[in-house]
């Protein structure tokens, strides 16, 4: 009995220690990879990546925003702020597929990035609502049916594994369906999947809000588990981390955004442990600035992936078969 | 009865009438060609008559129905599917997957049935893919099934496109330059396949430089030059008329060169 | 109030237009979108600095300097960037994430090598103020509308009227055929990029000296903006970039006006947003024709 108690407590705390050693690393990768997944949904209408990424930072702040401030000032249900935060980024997402319908490649660009201006700007503008470059703080921990999940009893821990579990589950389900297929192709040849009967409008809104929902989810994470949101939050630096994920690790897949996300989400931790190592060291080999040298490593990056790896390093095609449903079989066989 | 009927159709690029007044008619069962010079209005006709340019005058019937100005979708939904003069296949999707979205219309679920995997899914699922793997089999495409269509050869890629076509349970298949960039074996299977395609039932109309395609495998031919209708007959009739060895030895050298606007 | 707005809004949104001719520029021979630009608005003001700072250069020599200097980083950042993915036949995508990554490296390295707080810059045009329509103007403002205009013109002159600038038009047209009557394309896009770079050199450098601050991320808005504007007139269209500056500058300062400083950045973009909805491809854009 009391063996067992122990090894229970033991548990928890390596759970725990391993938590802290590199809850900043896996937690924020986590959140990034529900925003590297997703965006590779977004239709080629947002034709560049860094686009639909900074799009997805701006559905994650609005999801952000909504849940820390309904639970913060509004004392509403954990659960009830989450769904309302991931719907409301999910209805902006509709909203801007429709508004874009019409455009093409460069304006799209361009509108999308102005999107993501207009969210940060209000965020940063709309004091009496954001409480603007103050932030909200002394956000609430999640009470999940009376139980607080905090940071010390690794509930957050657990709580965003879930929903990075919830969000591989949900990519794969509709990637491997008809609905998938649907937004593949319209991104692939829109006017092939029009003559194929596919509705090209409602699959790019479908798309979209998706999308948008996912990154909304991911959204009401960060704010319990930083403990406080403001407009800094949400700026070009993380779009540049996820879109830095996506090019490293492949776009489309989900293997891809995984090892992206293990690959650069440390990137930031080490480099600041680099540059306490270096204190000791002769002055012209000292690193100082970690987080400038790391915008630098990105941007290396994003060149020489580009020139030499484009697909990313598990991306581009699979090599593995295609994978049928049970009770399908090949008549002829050779 | 006619199948598909054009009366009278018209389009118009600013002051070019790309096509002028043509009228024209395919029968349950039949394999139909267009032929004409380059630059003829032959691609702008298919366009017309699957729902992309807006018609400015006449009218399309098919299996009773108006359809011409309806959306792309409806027409699809009617029975009609194409393919196109530049292949355009969903390049970073596999062979199979294509056809799948060839039967997206036909697969009878929603999205919260691929969600949840019901019950639903799983039937309507299994049904897609074996149809796909079957037109794929017909096809000659059956080991295949697992490569992305950007690595199949050029004349793969052109079948492949038409099993997507077929997998949208058309009535009616348009196939614009189904031959272009075959060399003279694959051109003979394709002929082969067509062939194969009327006995199962399809009814075909068909644009095609390639003359001992069109002379081989067509009941009838049209014949178009600037937009209009110059000739019409059984490949015999086409032969022998002095209009179309005009057109044609007028511009002889485009109908060497094909130029690359689908 | 109103005409000093006006003017300053003039101004700055001389400014803009000569940011957003350099996106054009670049635009409308490669159909690719610049996202070195920005930083390299950044950089001309930076090597004025450096030459001002550190070289002891007078202030035209330290100008003269950066002109040099910037262009070539222009030129450098296609040759060792992008002409290697063309080569390769890479997708638009590669080359510009390949600006995206290009444009973080030269921010954050000028980020660590001047630190990313203000830096003061001298002001070069404080001649005082004079007195029109009631309304006091600088003469500052005066003249960076005017450079900036001069540039503008010079440029339209050197792409309209220059055998040069007919090769550069005749790539934006046809590469394949330009190459074909021996133009050397790739010369063409250097020379585009060089003067896109020293162009936004130039802006930089009146930005700052207007603002009497420099600092790295000084570019960032800026290079929205004129992006914006360039798409706004129509992007690939000279006279397109040069009006979609002025409207957003000049709507912008209207704004600040009527409505105070804290939306000003987002003047341009609704603005863009809503010329988008109605003329989905600038006011002076052009359908692409896509045939099926
Ligand atoms: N979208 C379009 N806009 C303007 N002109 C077009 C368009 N599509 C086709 N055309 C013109 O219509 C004419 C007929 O073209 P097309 O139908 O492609 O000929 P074909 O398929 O017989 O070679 C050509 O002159 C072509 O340039
Ligand atoms: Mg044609």
């Amino acid at each position: 009995m009391n063996m067992k108690k122990e090894n229970k407590s033991l548990y928890t705390k390596a759970v725990i220690t391993i938590g802290q050693l590199w809850e900043n690393p896996i937690i924020k990768g986590i959140i990034l990879l529900a925003l590297a997944l997703f965006v590779y949904f977004l239709p080629k209408m947002a034709t560049l990546y860094f686009q639909r990424i900074a799009i997805m930072v701006a559905f994650y702040a609005i999801g952000a925003y909504t849940a820390v401030l309904l639970t913060t000032y509004r004392g509403t249900n954990y659960l009830v702020a989450v769904i309302l935060g991931a719907c409301l980024a999910g209805a902006f997402g509709a909203l801007l597929a429709l508004s874009t319908m019409r455009l093409s490649g460069t304006y799209v660009t361009i509108v999308t990035m102005a999107f993501f201006y207009v969210i940060s700007s209000i965020i940063l503008n709309w004091d009496s609502v954001t409480k603007g470059s103050v932030g909200v703080l002394n956000i609430p921990a999640p009470n999940l049916f009376g139980m607080k999940l905090t940071m010390k009893n690794g509930g957050i821990f657990y709580l965003i594994m879930f929903y990075a579990a919830l969000t591989i589950l949900a990519t794969q389900l509709i990637i491997n369906s008809k609905v998938g297929r649907a937004i593949k192709a319209v991104r692939d040849d829109e006017m092939a999947a029009i003559m194929m009967g596919i509705n090209n409008k409602k699959y790019k809104i479908i798309a979209y809000t998706l999308a948008a929902f996912f990154a909304g989810l991911a959204g009401t994470l960060y704010g319990p588990f930083m403990g406080y949101i403001n407009n800094a939050t949400f700026n070009y630096d993380i779009c540049i981390s996820a879109l830095v994920i996506v090019i490293l690790g492949g776009i489309g897949t989900v293997k891809g955004a995984i090892i992206g996300a293990i690959i650069i989400s440390p990137l930031g931790e080490l480099l600041r442990g680099l540059t306490t190592f270096m204190k000791g060291l002769p002055e012209w080999m000292q690193i100082s600035q970690p987080e400038q040298w790391r915008f630098v490593i990105y941007g290396m990056i994003m060149v020489i992936m580009m020139r030499f790896r484009p697909q990313g390093i598990l991306g581009g095609q699979s090599k593995l078969p295609y994978k049928m449903p049970k009770g399908v079989e090949r008549k002829v066989m050779k | 009865m006619a199948l598909l009927e054009a009366k009278g159709i018209t389009k118009k690029f600013g002051g070019l009438v790309a096509v002028d007044k043509l009228s024209f008619e395919v029968k349950q069962g039949e394999i139909v060609s267009i032929i004409g010079p380059n630059g003829a209005g032959k691609t702008t006709v298919f366009n017309m008559i699957t729902g992309i340019y807006e018609i400015d005058e006449g009218e399309i019937v098919f299996d009773n129905k108006v359809i011409s100005n309806k959306s792309p979708i409806y027409i699809v939904e009617a029975g009609i599917s194409r393919t196109f003069q530049n292949i355009r296949l969903f390049k970073q999707m596999r062979v199979i997957e294509n056809v799948m979205v060839g039967t997206h219309i036909k697969t009878n679920y929603n999205f919260f049935d691929a969600l949840f995997r019901t019950k639903r899914f799983r039937n309507e699922e299994r049904k897609a893919t074996q149809k796909a793997i079957d037109i794929l089999e017909s096809i000659d495409l059956g080991d295949y099934i697992n490569d992305y269509a950007n690595n199949l050869p050029y004349g793969l890629q052109r079948r492949l496109e038409i099993a997507r076509a077929i997998a949208t349970g058309a009535k009616l298949l348009i196939l614009d330059e189904p031959a272009a960039g075959m060399n003279p074996q694959e051109s003979e299977n394709l002929l082969n396949f067509i062939r194969s395609l009327q006995a199962k039932g399809y009814t075909i109309l068909i644009i095609e430089h390639d003359m001992n395609v069109v002379m081989n495998i067509s009941d009838r031919i049209y014949v178009m030059d600037y937009g209009k209708r110059i000739a019409n007959g059984t490949p015999s009739e086409i032969a022998s008329n002095p209009d179309v060895i005009k057109a044609y030895l007028g511009d002889a050298s485009e109908i060497l060169e094909e130029d690359d606007a689908v | 109030m109103f005409v000093e707005q006006l003017i300053n809004g003039l101004a700055i949104g001389t400014i803009y237009a000569l940011v957003a001719v350099g996106y054009s520029l670049v635009f409308g021979i490669l159909r690719l979108v610049n996202f070195t630009h920005s930083s390299v608005y950044t950089l001309g003001a930076f090597m004025v600095y450096v030459g001002v700072e550190y070289l002891h250069l007078n202030i035209f020599l330290a100008i003269l300097f950066s002109l040099v200097t910037t262009g070539f980083a222009g030129v450098m950042i296609d040759k060792m960037g992008l002409e290697p993915l063309r080569k390769k036949g890479a997708s638009k995508i590669s080359a510009m994430i390949t600006t995206i990554g290009l444009s973080y490296i030269i921010i954050n390295c000028l980020n660590i090598a001047f630190g990313s707080q203000i830096i003061r810059f001298p002001d070069l045009f404080n001649y005082g103020t004079f007195k029109l329509l009631g309304a006091t103007i600088a003469w500052q403002q005066v003249i960076i509308g005017a450079v900036a205009l001069i540039l503008l013109v010079a440029l339209s002159i050197f792409i309209n009227r220059t055998r040069i600038g007919l090769a550069m038009r005749a790539v934006q047209q046809e590469p394949s055929a330009a190459a074909i009557n021996g133009i050397n394309v790739n010369m063409i896009i250097s020379l585009t990029f060089f003067l896109g770079a020293a162009s936004a050199a130039i802006a930089g450098t009146l930005i700052a000296s207007y603002n009497q601050y420099l600092r790295s991320s000084m570019g960032d808005i800026v290079g929205l903006k004129a992006f914006a504007a360039a798409v706004l007139g129509g992007i690939g269209s000279l006279p397109g970039s040069v009006l979609g500056g002025l409207i957003i500058g000049v709507s912008e300062s209207m704004a600040v006006y009527k409505l105070g400083g804290s939306y000003i950045d987002m003047v341009a973009f609704s603005l863009l947003f809503l010329v988008l909805l109605i003329r989905p491809y600038g006011i002076l854009g052009r359908k692409g024709s896509t045939k099926v």
